[in-house]
């Protein structure tokens, strides 16, 4: 039996759902709000301690962090495999991977909380508020997450999320220039872990970011769309209250990103696997 | 054919080398002079665009980033295995490998410069040490390494670094609580690998008071795992014997004021 506490606007949580649906698993949804501060709840803490969607539940034992559910899952399901079977090919699906992990998670937070979780937030009473950043168990993002509260795309930190977002989508251009999918000419958990970071720029309709563009990732993301698995995993299950909610904030803030985008040095070009090197 | 490019004293290397002599696989030494800057030129950054070591060459494929080292290793060449085959402890395993190379790397700099790296590198002439620095893309981790340098353990990302080892060997000692023997499953396993080159530094430093003053696990641990055939190849007999003299010594002039900073934050 497996059950996946998650949320539906959280990308970790979509890349394990993306898996569960491309090897047709069933499972058993579980909601955590996190809008409300449910992930800090002692029920949640005790599969989860550092109070992050999603946890997987499998037979009764957790597994944790959305990159090791689905190698998980990978090596728990083997059918319909996720991975190279060429093994260095396989190396560089992780070392793609572990970059998004490292560096795209925190600008993720960087570029998505400024324009809209900070709404969702500021929705809460003032003692939940204060609640929601006590409880934070990472007191660094707690600090970030205040500051982007009050300042928006102000906070030199978004700023910094921003720009390097914009960068891994150049080093995805230029990938995709090379291979049809991220690594090798199938589908693998790399194209996994990255499609959500891409779906939900499009959810705050952030779409000129790579439309007309960025031919590759443009050709990429379509080829995402299209399959069945992730319509189930990511695009249908977004509430439609959430997605109208998104798409405004996101069309009225767009302009703000579109001006730090402005500000990135050109691109140099050099190598889609320099991440460590050269994020902001 | 495996070559393996490394230097003696990266952890993230140490860790390979681990594995590789976990597995007694043969394997070519190819040392990158990463206090020389060796890691920037062109050639090398060919193979590994970060710039950093270790680098695998096997059969002219280069394979990078020491945690995928492991898991390459341990997927081509299978035994002994070093991954446990239940999955979910794999899978904590695999977070294992993961935190100690993302929360840790940098740390492992912020107790080793202060006491050693930094006075290798002030032997450097002017213009080396301007190519030392002219040689770092990563700005942040420019001005971390000049402040090391140049305020030992004073800087504050020193005690910082003091701090946040401190909590890891909590870490390792709740951990060991759970697990038993080893750190995760029931035999030894990339995790074990991961953590080992971080006591070594201890050990090298002369601060074994810092593990062995309260935790009795993590103290049998390290025995365990120095006893170990891969222990010896893979952590001491890379070191240059002077290398070693001098950390040694010089860690040994270092760690009351290492225990200093303990005791200011209330954790001695």
């Amino acid at each position: 039996m497996l059950t996946l506490y998650h949320h539906p606007a959280s990308p970790s949580s979509a890349k394990v759902r993306f898996v569960l649906q491309e090897k047709e698993i069933p499972w058993e949804s579980a909601i955590v709000d996190l809008y409300q501060g449910e992930q800090f709840s002692a029920a949640y803490l005790a599969i989860n301690e550092a109070a992050v969607v999603p946890t997987l539940v499998h037979n009764g034992r957790p597994v944790r962090e959305s990159l090791v559910i689905c190698e998980y899952l990978e090596e728990a399901f083997p059918e319909g495999p996720l991975a190279p079977a060429d093994l260095a090919l396989r190396a560089r699906m992780r070392v793609w991977c572990k970059d998004i992990e490292t560096f795209m998670s925190v600008s993720l937070a960087g570029t998505i909380f400024p324009a809209n979780d900070r709404h969702e937030l500021a929705k809460l009473a003032p003692e939940q508020l204060n609640a929601y950043f006590e409880h934070h168990p990472n007191k660094r993002l707690a600090e970030r997450k205040r500051a982007w509260m009050a300042e928006g795309y102000a906070s030199p930190d978004a700023r910094r999320a921003v720009l390097t977002y914009h960068k891994f989508l150049q080093k995805m251009e230029l990938q995709l220039g090379r291979s049809e999918w991220l690594v090798g000419d199938s589908l693998s958990l790399a194209d996994v872990e990255t499609a959500p970071y891409v779906a939900v720029l499009e959810l705050l309709q952030f779409q000129r970011w790579w439309v007309g563009r960025l031919p590759h990732v443009e050709r990429w993301y379509s080829g995402i769309k299209a399959r069945p698995a992730f319509q189930r995993a990511h695009l249908n299950i977004v509430p439609d209250q959430l997605r109208r909610d998104m798409a405004k904030r996101g069309a009225e803030i767009w302009p703000e990103v579109e001006a730090i985008i402005a500000t990135a040095e050109p691109f140099n070009g050099k190598s889609p696997w320099a991440m460590r090197a050269e994020a902001l | 054919m495996l070559t393996l490019y490394h230097f003696p004293s990266s952890v993230c290397a140490a860790k390979v080398r681990l594995v590789l002599h976990e597995k007694e696989l043969p394997w070519e030494s190819r040392i990158i002079e990463i206090l020389k800057g060796e890691q920037f030129q062109p050639w090398y950054v060919a193979l590994n665009p970060n710039a950093v070591v270790p680098t695998l060459v096997h059969d002219d494929q280069a394979i990078v980033e020491s945690a995928v080292i492991c898991e390459y290793l341990d997927d081509v060449f299978a035994d002994p295995p070093l991954r446990p085959a239940d999955l979910v402890d794999r899978s904590v395993m695999r977070i294992w490998a993961s935190d100690v190379d993302t929360y840790m790397n940098g740390i492992c700099a912020g107790i080793t410069y202060p006491a050693t790296h930094r006075h290798e590198v002030l032997k450097l002439s002017p213009e080396e040490l301007q190519r030392f620095y002219d040689g770092h893309t990563d700005k942040d981790k420019l001005a971390r390494r000049k402040r090391l340098i140049e305020q030992g353990y004073q800087a504050p990302d020193a005690k910082h670094a003091v701090l946040v080892y401190d909590r890891f060997l909590t870490k390792l000692e709740d951990q060991l609580a759970k697990s038993g023997a080893w750190l995760t499953g029931k035999s030894y396993s990339i995790a074990d690998a991961a953590a080992t080159p971080y006591l070594v530094r201890l050990d090298m430093l002369n601060y074994q008071e810092w593990w062995r003053h309260f935790r009795p696990r993590l103290d049998d641990w390290y025995e365990r795992i120095k006893a170990r055939p891969s222990f010896r190849p893979a952590m001491i007999d890379v070191m240059p014997s002077k290398f070693m003299a001098d950390m040694g010594t010089r860690g040994s002039g270092y760690w009351p004021e290492v225990r200093e900073i303990l005791k200011e934050a209330g954790a001695w």
